[in-house]
């Protein structure tokens, strides 16, 4: 199902843009989205609500340029650990097969958390139709 | 403004006044910090986020210090076990982080769906390659015979040598284990098995093995993880035959996956009663139960299995005149020098094989020799061979 969802999805959307009011954000050691990355949701086929930045949310803690990222992972087992601490803000992971039209994306600098990553979606780009659940592949 | 589904159980605190949380160490977050220490002076606390609404955020704050902060961020403890200190708070915050409620709580009052689940550890790293808990009526703190540890290390380690020769026998497609004559093997293979400890508990006799350490420091961890991935797909397959038996529809697994399963389920007697098991080699992610009907439907496969092996047990008389320390592998010579064969030291005969090698003395090795393998498997040594042999002439 994996593949499937891969050859789907990994294809050519458009030029990449971020809002002209985000200063130095994504930061510089972010790089072009490339390859497949995986995010906590609550519902399956997954929607805007589970695709929305805490700045989207109104959370006002830390750093508004991480804030106006999305937390993923880039290991299957670190969204499943993820699941096990934190099942009640969703129990399902999603994968998507990202490329440079995506947006960008970089490490979060976290050292407990080598997996997890920020990924700074482009204006405009649907957040939404790259993933696919797959807890039933993993 | 949404609320909360559920009202902490407890007595509300007057926290009119109370300043904004500043967190002296993030150990988990996902776009906020959903888990962080913080420190009041002398103390410390560890916080878990328990729930959230549009406009709040639910933590959960427990007392802590550093011995509990390095042993969860080390993974000897899980989230769950790290917030079971005293005292507990539920203590609501608005999304910057200022006190708006907080009641004295107790962990054992929170529903279980708004905290970790029991095993989760702080990352994905952390979670063992394989936790065997070892469970019976008389293992009890305090109480626990020497022999049921005994019985659950050795049985611990023997089932990981299987699984870890059998993985790479079958990713090397009938290339040899070990790379000379005289036993040394691939590098990989022993890394497979000899795992770091990472919990020995003996309270209620728990072992839990972490990564090699090349998989920790992120060296070749493809190929590491690719040998981990076909253990765990072999303990699989094999456990799912187990608990199928006798009505399983999957091929029986390999007389040394057998050997596994056995090591790894509890004896038909003693104190150890049930298995369980959980870990990466799990892929399930839920603890499997071994009792002793498994073990019962092992042993017969076995019995069956080396039946149809057309293996044969041997008694050989030499010198242990090569030892490989590393791998406890050792190679066996006549008077004049010449091989006899080489041999790897299965259960408790490495220690009777070092001592053959330090003391140059005549031995007589029980081994048994199994088609398509390379070395012989030697169960027994007896070091003290001329005695033997005077005891058997006597009438």
């Amino acid at each position: 199902m994996l593949s499937l969802f891969l050859l789907h999805f990994g294809r050519h959307i458009g030029t990449m843009t971020f809002p002209s009011d985000w200063v130095d954000c994504p930061p510089a050691e972010a790089e072009d989205a490339n390859g497949l990355i995986f995010r906590v949701v609550k519902t399956d086929p997954p929607t805007m609500e589970d695709m929305k930045t805490y700045e989207e949310l109104g959370i006002k803690y830390g750093p508004l340029c991480k804030r106006r990222g999305l937390s993923v992972f880039k290991d299957v087992r670190a969204a499943m650990n993820c699941v096990d601490l934190f099942g009640q803000f969703g129990n399902l992971i999603a994968a998507a097969s990202l490329n440079p039209e995506h947006g960008k994306v970089g490490p979060t600098k976290t050292k407990t958390q080598p997996e997890h990553h920020t990924w700074w979606p482009c204006q405009g780009i649907d957040r939404v139709s790259p993933f696919t659940c797959v807890n039933n592949d993993v | 403004m949404s609320n909360f589904s559920w009202k902490p159980r407890g007595s509300s605190e007057d926290r009119q006044g109370a300043s904004y949380i500043e967190p002296s160490e993030v150990l988990y977050e996902i776009d906020l910090p959903m888990i962080f220490v913080t420190d009041e002076g002398p103390w410390k606390s560890i916080w878990y986020l328990c729930d959230k609404t549009d406009s709040l955020l639910r933590y959960l704050r427990s007392g802590t210090n550093t011995d509990i902060i390095d042993q969860l961020k080390s993974g000897s403890i899980s989230v769950l076990q790290a917030l079971r200190y005293p005292h507990h708070e539920i203590i609501d915050l608005d999304f910057s982080f200022q006190i708006v409620s907080s009641w004295k709580t107790n962990i054992e009052w929170i529903p279980s769906e708004f905290l970790p689940k029991q095993h989760a550890m702080l990352h994905a790293d952390l979670e063992p390659i394989l936790d065997i808990k070892f469970t019976g009526s008389n293992i009890k703190p305090h109480l626990l015979p020497i022999s049921a540890i005994k019985r659950g290390v050795d049985g611990a380690y023997a089932a990981l040598k299987k699984l870890a020769e059998a993985a790479t026998s079958e990713e090397a497609a009938g290339e040899a284990l070990y790379s000379s004559s005289i036993g040394r093997p691939k590098r990989s293979l022993k890394k497979l098995f000899d795992l770091p400890t990472q919990k020995l508990a003996f309270g209620s006799l728990e072992i839990a093995f972490s990564a090699p350490s090349d998989v920790q420091s992120d060296l070749y961890p493809d190929e590491t993880r690719s040998k981990l991935e076909q253990m765990s797909n072999l303990l699989t397959n094999g456990l799912e035959w187990a608990y199928s038996y006798p009505n399983s529809k999957t091929e029986r697994p390999s007389l040394n996956i057998l050997e596994a399963l056995e090591r790894l389920s509890p004896p038909l007697e003693g104190a150890i009663e049930k298995v369980e098991l959980r870990g990466q080699l799990i892929p399930t992610r839920k603890t499997l139960v071994l009792n002793r009907d498994i073990s019962a439907h092992v042993r017969r496969a076995i019995s069956q299995a080396k039946r149809e092996d057309e293996e044969s047990n041997y008694i050989y008389h030499g010198y242990v005149r090569e030892l490989d320390k590393d791998n406890q592998t050792f190679t066996l010579r006549d008077s004049d020098g010449n091989d006899i064969g080489s041999f790897t030291c299965l259960e408790d005969t490495y220690e009777d094989a070092l001592s053959a090698f330090s003391t140059g003395s005549e031995v007589a090795v029980i081994a048994r020799s199994v088609r398509g393998k390379q070395f012989i498997e030697a169960h027994h040594i007896i070091t003290d061979i001329q005695k033997l042999i005077e005891s058997v002439k006597e009438p």
